[in-house]
């Protein structure tokens, strides 16, 4: 099979933002029934995160390891303090889908 | 790969795609929100299934796999299989949350669809059959015979444990 | 050829709305509109602000269906509760 040359970036990225998310206690799985959980966790939405903005950032134009590991903690850090500022649970009347 | 057959071939893999993951992430069991209430009562009054209704509710009133799939295949075709594909799911997801959902079922789709963009491109497939198939399938789902549908999709959510507890 | 498929796919699915019964109906047919439009953009403007266009205009139109489809609901209830 062909591998992208920039696939083991992909991989730093996404094990950056889930070792350090697990470092700044975020949970690893949402809670249980995870399809209806609110929570941040690791695996989701950190981890989609970490390498949807390095692709964001390959297509920009910054390739490299040192990006991803950068991307993947920047990552981790958003997911921790910003996301639930950015895109806050509903309360109420419009409940989970 | 000739165009026309790569189109239904991809409408077909969408098709699954879609709602294979919509169905395990729960939408034909509850309404996420009263929209899709209202539009699942509808197709019940109308003749259809109930758990179908609501699947077909939700798919209106918030990005799901099937909003996934299509952006996904947009982004890939605009900016490269699998780069387009992750930053779809990532602005899914965003959509997702704006729409007061979760976002778990975007997301899935998105990366599911990349994935598979990515293996069949190996045998001929343009990242342009799977929009237009998407956009097929979800004819299918939305715009022919939605009580039909909706039965079809009931059927299926009972199958794989999802079928809806209203009644 | 696509965006012909696909612009054939709206209009169809245009005057399938003059034959809803209801607004739900009508609903559901608008989504595939919704859906072939976002589609039509992002092949016709090829480039990355071409997805970037289409993802936008496919979530706003996914909010303004949400819109509609709630408001159709709170005014069924209040019809009910009348």
């Amino acid at each position: 099979m062909i591998i992208h040359a920039n696939v083991f970036s992909y991989f730093i990225a996404l094990a950056a933002a889930l070792i350090l998310s697990l470092v700044l206690r975020l949970p690893l799985l949402p809670d249980k029934p995870m399809r209806n959980s609110w929570t941040i966790s690791a695996v989701f939405p950190t981890a989609v995160l970490s390498v949807g903005f390095y692709a964001m950032a390959y297509e920009l134009g910054y390739h490299g390891y040192l990006v991803a590991l950068i991307t993947g903690i920047i990552t981790a850090l958003f997911a921790k303090f910003i996301l639930e500022k950015v895109v806050p649970r509903p309360e109420g009347e419009e409940s989970h889908e | 790969m000739n165009e026309i057959l790569g189109i239904i071939l991809a409408a077909i893999i969408s098709w699954f795609n879609f709602v294979l993951i919509d169905t395990w992430m729960g939408l034909p069991e509850s309404p996420g929100v009263k929209g899709a209430e209202i539009i699942g009562r509808s197709i019940q009054k109308r003749g259809g299934n109930l758990a179908g209704g609501f699947f077909q509710g939700n798919i209106v009133c918030s990005p799901d796999a099937s909003a996934g799939t299509l952006l996904a295949s947009i982004a890939c075709f605009t900016i490269g299989t699998p780069e387009g594909g992750l930053i779809a799911a990532v602005l899914v997801y965003f959509g997702n949350r704006l729409c007061a959902d979760p976002g778990y079922a975007g997301t899935t789709g998105a990366l599911s669809i990349t994935a598979i963009i990515y293996l069949t491109s190996f045998i001929g497939f343009k990242p342009e059959f799977f929009i237009v198939g998407m956009v097929l399938a979800i004819l299918t789902i939305q715009g022919l015979y939605q009580t039909g549908a909706s039965r079809l999709l009931g059927k299926l959510a009972q199958k794989m444990g999802r079928y809806t507890k209203i009644s | 050829m696509l965006i012909e498929i696909l612009g054939i796919i709206v209009i169809i699915m245009a005057l399938r709305t003059l034959l809803a019964q209801n607004r739900e109906e009508r609903l559901l047919c608008l989504n595939v509109i919704g859906f072939s439009m976002s589609a039509i953009i992002g092949l016709y403007i090829q480039t990355p602000f071409g997805a970037i266009i289409a993802i936008t205009f496919f979530v706003t139109s996914t909010l303004s269906s949400n819109a509609i489809a709630y408001s159709l609901g709170r005014v069924k209830e209040e019809i009910m509760v009348k």
